[in-house]
């Protein structure tokens, strides 16, 4: 049988919500809800920053033999627009709380695409990961803030999408 | 049904023993995809095979809906909205828009005209120009079936049967 992967929003390091699928909204608070509540506001200067959100894989059904090659990507093109941003940081296994301060360390989750550079997702936490891993979490915990600088313009955000892909035999 | 179990596979040896676990093809004569919904067999014969695996696509978005540009002019006990701008290259018949707010209800568009949606039922509420959000259809996963043989790889999507030939260490993602 096929393994069962999901994507979950984590609100600690085994304790998350599913989002395969679904949406992970960033915003001026510290939850998983897909509301219009508590949005990220243009500043008159400078920037401010979302909530830090923490996505982790959980295995749901065992693969027959493992799954490995975990990686994160994006088509590469950022259609927020002028002023907003999105960075991605691996933790490994260290799960920190959310903060809206700017992530110390990160990259443009827009620089990793399919084709190319995809954002290694089991660095730490290493694969192949075995039936034996079954109904727990895999892989490392990839850390997202959304920025929004005063050049943004004041609208609502078209969508974006981050791709997990994994390999199995 | 998962996508990934849209085809169940099988591989058989040279001494015909059938093997439908594991990565190893290099003893194998045949392999086989065999669906389990609507979509086409395809068999792999006669030709060197080295490995197998499946590759899993999961996504998802970081918004659930979009704004439409310009406002649309609801209307109670019409089920037709005016347009301020050409809306035929982002709504399509079959999408749902709903008025901005949270707690609106949604509307299944049925046909969309330059200047003119027009939505199943009759809307029922205050009439008003506001800005309208479009919900956005949630990604879907993708499954793909994977052998390489001497030479090249053969890809299957498990979402429709398409078959895809790349060179031997060509590594598709979608």
């Amino acid at each position: 049988m096929a393994a069962t992967l999901q994507i979950h929003e984590m609100s600690a390091l085994t304790t998350g919500t599913d989002k395969t699928s679904g949406t992970v909204r960033f915003k001026d608070a510290d939850n998983a809800t897909v509301d219009t509540n508590n949005p990220l506001s243009v500043p008159a200067a400078g920037s401010i920053y979302s909530y830090t959100k923490q996505l982790r894989v959980k295995m749901t059904d065992p693969p027959d033999t493992s799954v490995s090659n975990l990686r994160w990507y994006t088509d590469g093109g950022n259609t927020f627009g002028t002023g907003i941003g999105v960075v991605v940081f691996n933790r490994g296994t260290d799960w920190i709380a959310n903060y809206k301060t700017q992530m110390a360390t990160s990259a443009d989750l827009f620089g990793y695409v399919s084709a190319a550079t995809a954002f290694d997702g089991d660095v730490t936490d290493t694969g192949p990961f075995l039936p034996a891993d079954d109904d727990s979490y895999i892989g490392d915990l990839i850390q997202l803030q959304m920025s929004v600088a005063s050049t943004a313009p004041h609208r609502t955000l078209t969508a974006e999408t981050l791709t997990l892909a994994y390999d199995e035999i | 049904m998962k996508i990934s179990e849209a085809y169940k596979w099988e591989a058989e040896k040279r001494d015909g023993t059938i093997i439908t676990k594991g990565g190893n093809l290099q003893d194998c004569v045949r392999f086989s995809l065999l669906p389990q919904i609507n979509l086409p067999k395809q068999d792999i014969i006669g030709i060197p095979m080295i490995r197998r695996f499946g590759r899993g696509f999961l996504r998802q978005n970081f918004q659930t809906t979009e704004m439409l540009p310009g406002f649309l002019h609801w209307q109670n006990g019409s089920n037709q909205i005016k347009t301020e701008n050409d809306l035929t290259d982002i709504v399509t018949p079959g999408r749902l828009i709903k008025k901005r707010h949270d707690g609106e209800k949604w509307w299944l568009v049925i046909d969309v005209k330059p200047d003119l949606i027009t939505i199943l039922k009759p809307y029922d509420g205050k009439t008003k120009r506001i800005e309208t959000r479009i919900y956005i259809v949630p990604p879907k996963p993708e499954y793909l079936h994977c052998v390489v043989c001497k030479g090249f790889r053969l890809y299957v999507k498990s979402s429709d049967g398409t078959v895809l030939i790349t060179p031997e260490n060509y590594e598709l993602n979608l």
